[in-house]
């Protein structure tokens, strides 16, 4: 069966669907003089109207589903702002899988490409945060949505198949741990929004004295936080591009000499939360050899 | 919760669920009532597209549920009347999930859902054609084939028809379904929503259903727009118009198993379980 006036049909009904909706006026207004000559004149009437529920139900099910996946960087933007970027972001990566949470997956590059061109109206929100503090909510996002839909891994047992030569080992991190920094307190503000329904725009925190890093992984309540000391930080850095060994002495290299007489125990106290928390998979020797 | 809810009535041969079986449409906020009281309830339904992924926590949730409940699965992505042909990973991974989770049937819509390459995330309606009716139900053979388990096809919520239609909806839905051997999923808002919008008899549509196929019936909730059209955003509880198709439904072709679906502005799950009790006394 020749189904080329199908393919045609579906190919002009799904450009209306795409078609932009037109926030100009500070609504987000379909816009159904776009629409294909052809695809109106097939539709019984009001066919303007009635494509455009459908063009806005397509927008605005994706907004949700990018609200859904990226909660922090939505509520620092306004959901208004956040919006037009979701929809930028759309229009050049339409949809092509099933799993509308694969939809959602690369706004972070998308913003930082963004960001470092100027290249996009980033409205009066946008002109008022710091760029790097908008690109550490999304990679929180990130991280979040990574470690809570990781697959299943098996626990790490290191008593039962630890290799000899131990610190020529390197460790496999596990898909559902992750480690940021912030400089702002953006882990607190996201934990908070959680019980926040609002769409308003929430004010961007105080930076920090400091960077913090923090540790997320998947517990048996979702995703959990580990606040994580300067040098537990640069440990997990160091373990995942080197051997143990070799990490453990480029971390004793970096500590000055009262850090140093300390290290022993903290390091033996941060590979085991580590090891609680499920870090890490296996040693990369026993994972390529099973 | 009334044990109503949960009736053990007789079972039908073709799906297992006991006849007058009510359900609900398992929703995520539905989860932190749901295991802390495990409310008594004839089954739930899962929308299929949620489980297909690897992600450990939906799968450990719907393992933990399966335990209790039974489920039936509901697909929002088969892409049945795609001028494209069916995706074969999809069917794959939507055939082992129903047998990983023993389901007696599963059901998507008489739709499109994308095409040239993109995935569109809406249920999207096409003219009314025999053309169609033959693509349509030699796929829906085919996916009661692959799933090895009764198939039924949903009828949609439509914004829009088209000039090309040659039949009513009914006509094209019923040849469908028993062209292709397979079952109706029937939703009874759907049929209210689509008769408003276009102008047909939502009776006539009931009159010409064949009751012994049909898998389950769907209710819900709708909102009218200020110009008048009705959207089906499934966000409020059932309308008196809906329970009495309902009604009209169960006195011509009675009993069929019964689901809720509620997947905005979800209200707490008491609300949604005395909404969906209803539907005992409605048919009484």
């Amino acid at each position: 069966m020749s189904n080329a006036w199908l393919a045609e049909l579906q190919r002009s009904f799904g450009d209306a669907l795409r078609t932009p909706l037109d926030a100009e006026s500070g609504t987000f207004r379909a816009q159904s003089e776009r629409y294909d000559a052809q695809l109106l004149a097939a539709v019984r009437d009001p066919a303007p109207q009635r494509l455009a529920v459908y063009n806005r139900q397509y927008w605005f099910r994706l907004f949700t589903a990018m609200q859904s996946s990226w909660p922090l960087t939505a509520r620092l933007l306004g959901m208004f702002y956040f919006n037009q970027h979701a929809q930028r972001f759309l229009l050049e990566n339409p949809p092509t899988s099933f799993d509308l949470r694969v939809v959602t997956l690369g706004f972070d590059a998308y913003l930082a490409h963004a960001i470092a061109n100027n290249e996009v109206d980033r409205g009066p929100r946008f002109a008022k945060l710091p760029k790097r503090a908008l690109l550490e909510a999304a990679a929180l996002d990130a991280a979040f949505a990574r470690v809570f839909y990781a697959p299943e891994a098996p626990r790490f047992d290191p008593s039962r198949n630890a290799p000899a030569a131990l610190a020529e080992q390197k460790l496999v991190s596990s898909e559902a741990y992750a480690r940021v920094e912030e400089h702002w307190p953006l882990s607190a503000l996201r934990l908070r929004l959680r019980e926040d329904s609002s769409e308003d725009a929430v004010s961007l925190p105080a930076p920090l004295p400091a960077a913090q890093a923090w540790a997320l992984f998947r517990g048996a309540k979702g995703v959990t936080q580990l606040r994580l000391a300067p040098f537990q930080a640069r440990l997990y850095t160091l373990l995942e591009a080197h051997p143990l060994g070799h990490a453990l002495a480029q971390l004793e290299a970096e500590a000055d000499p009262a850090t140093r007489a300390t290290l022993p125990e903290q390091t033996q106290t941060w590979i085991a939360q580590g090891m609680a928390n499920g870090f890490w998979i296996g040693f990369a020797d026993s994972i390529t050899n099973s | 919760m009334s044990s109503s809810l949960s009736d053990s009535a007789r079972t039908l041969p073709l799906h297992g669920l006991p006849a007058t079986a009510l359900g609900l449409g398992l929703r995520l906020p539905h989860y932190p009532y749901l295991f802390e009281h495990w409310p008594e309830l004839g089954y739930f339904e899962i929308i299929s597209e949620n489980f297909l992924g690897d992600a450990a926590p939906p799968a450990r949730n719907i393992a933990r549920i399966r335990e209790r409940y039974a489920l039936v699965m509901h697909g929002v992505g088969l892409n049945l009347l795609s001028h494209e042909p069916l995706s074969e990973p999809y069917l794959d991974a939507l055939c082992r999930l129903a047998d990983k989770l023993d389901v007696p049937f599963v059901s998507d819509h008489l739709c499109w859902t994308g095409s040239h390459g993109n995935n569109h995330h809406d249920l999207l309606p096409l003219p009314y054609v025999p053309q169609l009716v033959e693509l349509a139900a030699e796929r829906a053979h085919y996916v009661q084939r692959r799933l090895d388990r009764p198939f039924g096809l949903e009828n949609l919520s439509s914004y829009v028809s088209f000039e090309a239609s040659s039949m009513t909806e009914w006509e094209f839905y019923t040849q469908v379904v028993r062209d292709a051997g397979c079952h109706f999923m029937l939703d009874i808002n759907n049929i209210y929503v689509s008769s408003q919008n276009h102008g047909f008899d939502p009776q006539a549509y009931l009159r010409a259903i064949d009751y012994s196929r049909v898998l389950q019936v769907h209710l819900a909730g709708h909102t009218r727009e200020p110009d008048g059209t009705i959207v089906d955003t499934h966000d409020k509880p059932v309308c008196d118009e809906v329970w009495q198709l309902y009604a009209a439904a169960w006195r011509l072709g009675g009993p069929f198993p019964t689901l809720l679906e509620w997947d905005a502005a979800i209200p707490p799950m008491p609300v949604a379980l005395a909404e969906l009790a209803r539907a005992v006394e409605v048919r009484r």
